[in-house]
């Protein structure tokens, strides 16, 4: 029996092979984009799951809230030691902290990401040591070890067992361990560790252990708990750990705060809201929904695609599935025959997506930020699952039309009445009012996150973000005789292709500290948490950054400027205030902030200036989190900002290089254009879900298009004696080609009408998440809408054409 | 074999209702050969239909061999269809995708008749309405009279009980037409009991009796228009 439905399957496909091909190929699009994100999915899950104690293994995390929500991947070190104590069942414990230094062996220097960690660290995650022993490296002072890779780069082919690496030109540490490279699929980017007693030395017990319960210095812990039961039993105790544990001098605070602590389960951490110290930050979960609800529209459309034409071709199996019957075929035979055909043309389908999928795995997991292959899809049982299913696509797009097919009464197929005509029209329109429905969601989508891209690059963030260059000077506070900062900043500005040169304690786009500021007299509940930055008097040239009022920085007021160590609370400091910062303190005007005083601890200062407001992140910045208080500083910042004269850009550039090389030789440069810094994080937040909805436009309206296509050609065969007797009785062939026509138009007309909502509502929910957005303008839904139903007109014209100018008698002889 | 009680078809549209068949009691017994005759549209077919279990009626009843099927849903009827009756259409109705020994043993295939069996039957088959040499073949590399066989040869393979034909000459010339009422006439004489609708009274001759219908209604058997012509 099997052997006659492909037979036949075989068969009516040759014999059709349009019309196959536009199944197949619709089919093979729905495939490819599920299988992609299917493997998008299974690598996603796939985070993490390598550590062997994973099931075990939780991150300790904080929320707290100040003027927003925010949720940390860190701990305030305090909570730390107290967990230990009252909860038995945690197994092991580790801190870490992430860090960046110039690491040097012999002639070769290069700076890398480092962490300081405890020592149970390197256990509880089980890390590979290639060399060296793991349960004991990090136990000494002055020790570190390092990722494989990391020792390529350091030590070439030299053992770099035992060799030393200097970091930061001051401290010596010796490499007691080589550990495997972690596979991408962690959310631990570690590439060498050292052992927190080595900074202990230095600085004291309290590094990475102080006792605070409001400091967040970047410090994360692990913790091991055995068992989802006890791990969920500490994690419903935690707000009376809290409670039983605060400090009575920071509980103020901690309520204020609502400080809160959870347990977040390893394998969960990669799709975690928590990323740094910050507000939720769901921008992996939404890439990762938006594009599996792209994969799942793309699918259901190619599926659409598939039943609408399988219903189509019904006119002309309707003989066959007659005399199936007649011979005695039940509706399950007929049920089976047909959905056998279905997976048939699915594994066909299965087939060209393959290739197709493989030669697509590298840009996208480019363009996701993921790490999967393809070899690694077929080395796992996931190819089993993708074909399963695949097979379940064939029968889900097959179940519609097996069901209607199978059900007709013998007879009335045989002779063509069946097919209630009108319904089951109405169905197919309805399908068809989907299809292009889905097709207009995703244009106006990927429409507007285009418009937003492009508005994320030319929002003014209130500075001018071209001419500038952030240059690392890798300046260290704690060797500050390394290098001749003064001299190097003062050679850079000597340049007349260079017009200033400011300095920022915080890296761009950085905000800087974030601290509860006030009034003088404010009680704790009125302070208003701001970001604030401290800067030198060249800041404001260097960024552009207009004077409203007041004055700037400047060297003949040294009171402006914080001297380098222990701050001197008796002692009134300048800074600079954003209008933003004039409201949110409460000043009538620009001009009646000044020479007010600001509080922050037990710090005071006089506002002289006012400028206008900036983002340094410009529109994906909170503008809660703008940058609005700049504190006068004249210590050497790490970072220097530099403002080029673009008529003289590659001379100034070149001087840079030059200066650079004369202070710093052993040392490579690291200048960036902030424009580059700033489109790459626009890139990072959008290119995912920018590209796959582009993509995704084009798929679903091509399919929409190809089902249309042979949709048309199919209704206009069934219409072929109307057509004829119409003709017979006098009518035009523009009258026809409308009549056809319109038939078609009106439910694509339909789909744009709902479809408008949908998507006004989908890109609205989109676009919300920046703190800068576009509003898609009506003129583009219009357009839209206009050009679906163009396109459709233009879909169904040609058939109609064909089909209104052959012969009345042709079109009548059919019968 | 077959008795009918006021069986009624009715076809519904929006507006109009038309009776297909308006109170037909009838009753053919085993190793009859019926020919029914009637004008255009007078339900000689949607009767052969009901009889064939290819359609419902609307009222009435239906005893098939002394079993009631009147109200039996398609898959009770499909089981009956395929273990008593053939089907044999004006037109052939032969699946275009599928080989003339295919179409031949796609009947066989439905009633899970193993493959060892099926072969020599198919052949068999085949050979009896002499189309064996053609049996790798699609229907449309066929004449009309050879498609027609091959139809008979699907039809009887079988061994139905009841052989059904609709107009099976219809589409055929004169030559062809008879070699087909020959065919039907040794199935009959094999046991098989015949229903055959006809346009034409050549045809009609060779079967037993001929039933008269028109407007849903029958008018007239061969046994009463023998005792009228007897008067």
């Amino acid at each position: 029996m099997i052997k006659n439905y492909l037979l036949v399957t075989l068969r009516t496909l040759r014999r059709q092979p349009g019309f196959t091909a536009i199944k197949v190929l619709s089919l093979s699009l729905g495939l490819i984009c599920s299988i992609l994100v299917l493997m998008h999915v299974q690598y996603t899950t796939s985070y993490d799951r390598h550590f062997d104690n994973w099931q075990n293994i939780y991150r300790l995390v904080t929320s707290l809230t100040t003027d927003q929500r925010i949720d940390s991947d860190q701990i305030a070190e305090g909570v730390f030691n107290p967990l230990l104590k009252d909860y038995g069942q945690i197994e092991q414990a580790a801190k870490i902290r992430s860090d960046n230094g110039l690491f040097t062996y012999g002639e070769f220097s290069s700076p890398n990401d480092y962490h300081w960690v405890e020592p149970a660290f390197l256990s509880m995650f089980s890390f590979d040591f290639l060399r060296g022993d793991r349960e004991t490296a990090l136990d000494r002072p002055n020790t570190i070890v390092i990722s494989e890779s990391a020792a390529r780069k350091y030590f070439g082919d030299t053992d770099p067992l035992g060799e030393t690496l200097t970091l930061n030109s001051r401290l010596e540490v010796q490499v007691t361990g080589i550990y495997r490279d972690l596979p991408p699929n962690t959310h631990l980017d570690i590439e060498m560790m050292i052992g927190v007693a080595t900074a202990r030395q230095v600085a004291g017990e309290s590094f990475m252990n102080g006792s605070t319960w409001v400091g967040f210095g970047g410090t994360m812990a692990y913790l091991v708990i055995p068992g989802p039961a006890a791990a969920e039993s500490l994690r419903q105790d935690l707000p009376n750990f809290i409670d039983r544990n605060v400090p009575e001098q920071q509980q103020s605070f901690v309520r204020q705060y609502e400080h809160a602590l959870d347990l977040e389960p390893l394998a969960d951490i990669y799709l975690s809201p928590r990323q740094g110290f910050g507000p939720a930050d769901y921008g992996r979960r939404i890439v990762l929904g938006g594009l599996s609800l792209f994969a799942v529209l793309i699918l259901v459309s190619s599926c659409i695609n598939f039943a609408n034409l399988s219903l189509a071709q019904m006119q002309q199996r309707g003989r066959e599935i007659g005399v199936r019957k007649t011979l005695g075929a039940s509706r399950g035979d007929l049920l089976a025959q047909f959905l056998a055909e279905a997976v048939l043309l699915t594994m066909l389908a299965f087939l060209v997506a393959l290739p197709v999928v493989y030669l697509l795995v590298p840009p996208y997991t480019a363009l996701t930020g993921t790490a999967f292959t393809f070899g690694s899809m077929l080395q796992s049982s996931q190819i089993i699952w993708i074909l399963l299913f695949a097979v379940t696509v064939g029968l889900l797009s097959g179940l519609l039309p097996a069901l209607k097919m199978s059900r007709y009464q013998p007879i009335a197929a045989i002779s063509g009445k069946r097919d209630g005509g009108r319904s089951s029209r109405w169905f197919r329109a309805g399908l068809t009012v989907v299809q292009f429905g889905f097709a207009v969601v995703v244009v106006i989508f990927a429409i507007g996150v285009n418009l937003q891209v492009k508005h994320l690059k030319e929002v003014d963030p209130g500075f001018n973000r071209g001419n500038l260059i952030v240059l690392d000077t890798r300046y260290s506070p704690s060797s500050p005789n390394q290098f001749g900062y003064q001299a190097m900043v003062d050679e850079l500005a000597s340049h007349p292709g260079i017009r200033a040169v400011g300095r920022a304690d915080a890296a761009p786009p950085n905000n800087g500290g974030y601290n509860p500021w006030g009034r003088p007299g404010w009680e704790q509940d009125e302070l208003r948490t701001i970001s604030h930055l401290g800067v030198d008097e060249h800041y404001l040239e260097a960024m552009q950054i207009e004077l409203l009022a007041g004055r700037n920085f400047s060297s003949d007021f040294p009171a402006d400027f914080m001297p380098a160590g222990q701050p001197d609370p008796e002692q009134t400091y300048g800074v600079l205030i954003t209008t933003a910062a004039v409201r949110n303190f409460g000043f009538a005007s620009s001009e009646a902030a000044l020479d007010e005083l600001l509080t922050v601890a037990n710090l005071t200062f006089r506002i002289i200036g006012v400028t206008n407001e900036f983002r340094l992140s410009g529109g994906l910045e909170d503008a809660m989190r703008s940058t609005s208080v700049l504190r006068g500083t004249d210590r050497p910042t790490r970072s220097l900002l530099i403002r080029l004269d673009p008529a003289q850009r590659d001379e100034a550039l070149s001087h840079i290089d030059t200066v650079w090389d004369r202070h710093r030789p052993d040392v490579p440069i690291d200048r960036q254009f902030y424009e580059q810094i700033y489109d790459s994080m626009v890139r990072e937040e959008t290119n995912g879900i920018n590209r796959a909805s582009q993509f995704a436009a084009v798929l679903t309206v091509l399919i929409a298009a190809l089902g249309l296509y042979a949709l048309a050609f199919f209704s206009t065969q069934q219409r072929t004696k109307e057509i004829g007797i119409r003709k017979v009785l006098g009518a035009s062939v523009g009258s026809i080609v409308k009549l056809l026509t319109v038939s078609f138009v009106k439910p694509v007309l339909l789909a744009c009408t709902i479809a408008v909502f949908f998507a006004w509502w989908i890109a609205d929910y989109y676009l919300g998440q920046f703190s800068s957005r576009v509003e898609i303008p009506v003129l583009v839904y219009i357009s839209v809408v206009a050009f679906t139903v163009l396109l459709a007109v233009c879909t169904v014209i040609v058939h109609s054409t064909n089909v209104a100018t052959s012969d009345p008698v042709q079109s009548l002889r059919d019968e | 074999m077959i008795e009918l009680e006021n069986i009624c078809k009715i076809h519904r549209t929006d507006e109009i209702e038309t009776a297909a068949l308006n109170d037909v009691t009838l009753a053919i017994s085993e190793g009859e050969f019926v020919s029914i005759m009637g004008p255009s549209g007078c339900g000689k077919s949607t009767l052969l239909n009901m009889l064939g279990m290819l359609d419902t009626p609307t009222s009435g009843h239906y005893l098939f061999r002394g079993e009631e099927v009147a109200g039996y849903g398609e898959t009770r009827r499909a089981g009956i269809r395929k273990a008593n009756i053939g089907v044999i259409f004006q037109s052939f109705n032969l699946i275009e995708e599928l080989t003339v020994y295919e179409n031949v043993d796609l009947a066989l295939l439905y009633q899970g008749v193993p493959l060892s069996e099926r072969r020599p039957r198919v052949e068999r088959a085949l050979e009896r309405v002499a189309v064996d040499h053609r049996s790798k073949h699609f229907p449309q590399q066929l004449s009309g009279g050879q498609q027609q066989r091959v139809a008979i040869a699907r039809a009887l393979i079988g061994a139905p009980k009841l052989l059904l034909a609709d107009e099976p000459t219809g589409n055929l010339d004169t030559r062809n037409g008879d070699d087909v009422m020959e065919l039907l006439r040794d199935l009959n004489g094999d046991g098989a009991t015949v229903v055959m609708v006809t346009h034409s009274e050549h045809c009609a001759a060779y079967g037993s009796r001929v039933i008269r219908l028109r407007d849903g209604q029958i008018v007239e058997t061969d046994a009463e228009a023998d005792v009228e012509a007897v008067l």
